[in-house]
């Protein structure tokens, strides 16, 4: 949370610096910034090989509720 | 029946039921499987699915090649000091319980770190460590348990194949182009003269050019180089407009922002190849655990056995075996070299080669042809040829495996293009010479207005969306084709030859005769009786004919293998098997296999096997014969004549004694007389003459055995529909036209925006999106709609 308090601080203390720049810069910015973000995360999942396999994974997924027990064996044998 | 199913395969447990902590199982090996898992707290592997496993076959001896530490390396994907990982190709997985029990192979082998089952592609990546266990212990639990990898040469030759995942980087990068710059366009869609734009737009122009940049020299790069091509050995694809569609977008919008003329076309140029891509990443539907690019390779072994001069067994790798070697093979292995049989009985089923399910027995110093499996027990044989210079494995020297001859094939989106480009730059033209006089200020403005409205976008999209749309149609009803252009070959398609054994033919059903002197009802529960303790092929069949039978006890019985047997009851003696066996002396007039029987010394008849043709042959013929030219190219002898030119439509040409290399021949010899050729067939065999073919169909019993290189596999079942899907093609074909009229009609609309001199941006951006959007709904409802008729 302070991270977060601090960047807001920080975003303030740039606009304040400059009083003629407008609130829109800001959010085109900010804007900008998220969807890099998505952006950077979907290539990045691309190259670890989430897309080669759109199957296996949504079946594994159902496994762990029904084997509880088995989880916890396999944490003490790793 | 109403027989006990096992709990481990679900086969039915009628002979010998083994009952093992209150659950029924059909054979030991399956009890045994369940042991280990149960011991190990596996049992949920029954709760997801039932039945889930596979009876473990006989593994012995088979993987010794894995000791071979030069071998196992080649199979890895990964080594380090104390791990290594492997992939595995399991023919076996099938559902959510064979995922589980793999990802948990942990629990078996506490040295394994880690396995991740990929089930589209049936593969199992396992890693382990490397100090504790070994490859060959892996391969062995997997075995051991019913999941037996399958290893051949393929994966010892291909390296690690780099995944190509180039078109989904490129469609990201795209999409995220065109949703970010559609965002900053917007407001300048709806406050064209206010204030607050004046002020903001350039920052809005700005960033749009730099989304765009990735978009134009990433994103869209395929479309230029396949332009360049085109243009070098002149052909006028569908690339070119679009290529030029493309760049003078870019130009004319940098051009705009440059100099403050407006506000671009960038939102445009961004859906455009947006749209574009979308378009290749719906066509590229693939089969993940088909492969159509097989050679002998993905069926010959990595390794065999050899016995060196002082009787010592060795494994060697199949390259290193050389002429003069002597071989052992195993029960149920493949042989993978020429050669002459030296001792043991072999019985060997080909069927990987002709599509001939019953083995052929062999004698001492008869020559053994490579690619047949060994049935019978163990035999020795000498090296006549090495792997590559086998009578089999020739046929891969010739030229259709090495070069792409299909590659020049002309789509449908081509030979359109080419008119529809001179069309446009011709329009282009006009109109840029009509302003010059008009209003010279606006000459080049109309000219790149033209070039970008008329960019034909809703043209290149109708094939990849309806060919798309069509091969998963086809996928459903278990015809998997190579990609789409396939689909476009199979409409132009005016010959079509079949093989015969295997193709018409199939292996599931036999028809048996009997002639000879009629058996008594005692002799033929005698009969009965001893078949029923014989576990040949031959003698399961032949079985199976007698299921209202009662059996009686059989006092003494004697299998020779590769013979036949000797069975006793009271004091008659029953002797059935081969000619050889039977007769003393070899039956050369029967070309077909056979059984012999006699009683008591007297000889009684014989029960005579055919491959039954496949239900609806005749009427697939009939259909056919009007709009193609038929022939069924045989590598058989000629003993089925006479019934299919009864049975097959006149004028169907019959070719027998055809080998792989004449095969071939036939189809490139039509192929000069302008004929386009679709081959059905199925053996490695047909290798030769699929390549060649302009569309190759490999009929496959069951999907998941290997077929040859082929440009679509065809499930068996759907034999009798080759003429739907091949009518469906036609109709699909017919779609894309209608779709590139209504595409026309859009680019109309455009021009009239465009010569006239009024194509504002917004225009552009709503149209583009528009059309293409229509061309998919259209193409996409139309072929449902067909795909409908077909089931």
């Amino acid at each position: 949370m302070s991270y977060f308090k601090k960047c807001i601080n920080i975003i303030f203390v740039v606009s304040n610096i400059r009083q003629d720049m407008s609130v829109i810069y800001l959010l085109l910015t900010l804007s900008i910034l998220v969807a890099l973000i998505f952006f950077i995360a979907f290539i990045y999942s691309v190259k670890k090989g989430q897309y080669d396999d759109s199957y296996t994974p949504s079946v594994r997924m159902l496994f762990d509720d029904e084997l509880i027990i088995e989880k916890q064996e396999k944490s003490t044998l790793d | 029946m109403n027989s006990t199913q096992c709990y481990h395969c679900g086969d039915s447990c009628n002979d010998g039921l083994i009952t093992f902590d209150e659950k029924s199982f059909c054979c030991n090996g399956c009890k045994t499987v369940y042991e280990i898992f149960s011991e190990n707290d596996l049992t949920c592997y029954y709760n997801f699915q039932d039945n889930p496993g596979a009876i473990p076959s006989e593994i012995k001896g088979k993987y010794d090649f894995l000791d071979s530490k030069e071998i196992a390396t080649k199979l890895l994907d990964f080594s380090d000091v104390n791990i290594e990982i492997v992939t595995l190709y399991i023919p076996h997985i099938h559902c959510s319980s064979c995922i589980w029990v793999l990802e948990n192979l942990h629990k078996l082998n506490e040295y394994v770190s880690a396995s991740q089952v990929d089930f589209p592609k049936k593969k199992v990546r396992v890693s382990y460590n490397s100090a504790k266990t070994t490859i060959k212990e892996i391969v062995l639990l997997l075995s051991v348990i019913g999941y037996e990898p399958y290893i051949s040469l393929e994966d010892y030759e291909s390296g690690k194949k780099a995944v190509d995942r180039s078109l989904i980087y490129k469609l990201g990068i795209a999409g995220f182009a065109f949703g970010n710059v559609m965002f900053l366009s917007f407001p300048e869609y709806f406050e064209v003269d206010g204030f607050w734009i004046e002020k903001y737009k350039n920052i809005f122009r700005w960033l749009m050019f730099f989304f765009s940049l990735p978009v134009v020299f990433y994103a869209a790069n395929d479309y230029f180089i396949s332009a360049y091509k085109g243009l070098r050995s002149k052909i006028l694809n569908i690339d070119v407009p679009i290529a030029l569609g493309v760049s003078v977008l870019f130009l004319r919008s940098s051009v705009e922002i440059i100099f403050d003329l407006g506000t671009g076309f960038f939102d445009s140029l961004t859906g455009l190849v947006f749209f574009l891509l979308l378009g290749k990443f719906f066509q590229q539907k693939t089969y993940n655990f088909l492969s159509f690019e097989r050679d002998y390779k993905s069926y010959f072994p990595i390794a065999v056995t050899k016995i060196t001069k002082d009787n010592q067994e060795e494994t060697v790798q199949i390259y290193d075996v050389e002429k003069g070697d002597r071989l052992l093979i195993r029960n149920e292995e493949l042989i993978p070299v020429d050669g002459i049989l030296i001792n043991g009985n072999a019985d060997i089923d080909y069927s990987f080669v002709t599509g001939e399910a019953d083995a052929v027995s062999k004698k001492s110093g008869d020559k053994l042809f490579a690619g047949g499996k060994q049935l019978s027990g163990s035999i020795e044989m000498e090296v006549l040829a090495s792997v590559s210079q086998s009578y089999l494995t020739q046929l891969w020297s010739n030229d259709v495996f090495q070069k792409e001859h299909k590659s020049h094939f002309k789509t449908i989106t081509d030979s359109i293009s080419k008119n529809f480009t001179i069309a446009v730059l011709a329009i282009a033209i006009i109109a840029t010479l009509f302003w010059l006089f008009k209003d010279v200020n606006k000459a080049l403005n109309v000219f790149t207005a033209v070039l970008i409205i008329a960019c034909p976008c809703a043209i290149a999209l109708a094939a990849p969306f309806t060919l798309g749309n069509m091969l998963r149609i086809f996928g459903k009803q278990k015809f998997y084709l190579k990609n789409a252009t396939v689909i476009e070959q199979l409409a132009k398609i005016d010959t079509i030859i079949f093989d015969k054994t295997g193709t018409l033919t199939t292996h599931k059903e036999n028809t048996i005769s009997y002639d000879g002197i009629k058996l008594n009802i005692l002799e033929n529960r005698i009969l009965k009786s001893a078949l029923r303790a014989s576990n040949h092929p031959l003698s399961r069949t032949l079985y199976n004919t007698f299921s209202r039978l009662d059996s009686v006890p059989i006092s003494k019985y004697e299998e020779v293998v590769g013979k036949g047997i000797v069975a006793n009851y009271n004091n008659d003696v029953l002797k059935l098997g081969s000619s050889n066996f039977v007769l003393n002396s070899s039956d050369s007039s029967n070309l077909d296999t056979a059984i012999y029987i006699s009683f008591n010394g007297v000889y009684k008849g014989k029960f005579t096997f055919k491959n039954s043709y496949r239900k609806g042959v005749k009427a697939l013929f009939l259909s056919l014969k009007n709009r193609f030219n038929l022939s069924v190219v045989s590598g058989d002898n000629e003993g089925e004549k006479n019934y299919l030119q009864k049975n097959l439509p006149k004028g169907t040409k019959l070719l027998f004694n055809q080998k792989p290399e004449d095969k071939l021949n036939v189809i490139a010899q039509l192929q000069k007389e302008n004929k386009k050729v679709a081959m059905i067939g199925d053996g490695l065999n047909d290798a030769g003459a699929l390549a060649q073919s302009d569309v190759g169909i490999a009929l496959s019993e069951n999907i998941n055995v290997f077929s040859p290189a082929c440009d679509g596999i065809l499930d068996a079942s759907k034999f009798s529909k080759i003429a739907t899907f091949i009518n469906a093609s036609k109709k699909a074909i017919k779609i894309i036209k209608y779709s590139f009229l209504l595409s026309l009609c859009y680019n109309l609309i455009g021009l009239g925006f465009a010569i006239t001199g009024n194509l504002m941006p917004v225009v552009a951006a709503i149209l583009m999106p528009l059309s293409s959007i229509s061309i998919v709904i259209f193409t996409t409802i139309s072929t449902n709609i067909l795909g409908k008729k077909i089931k």
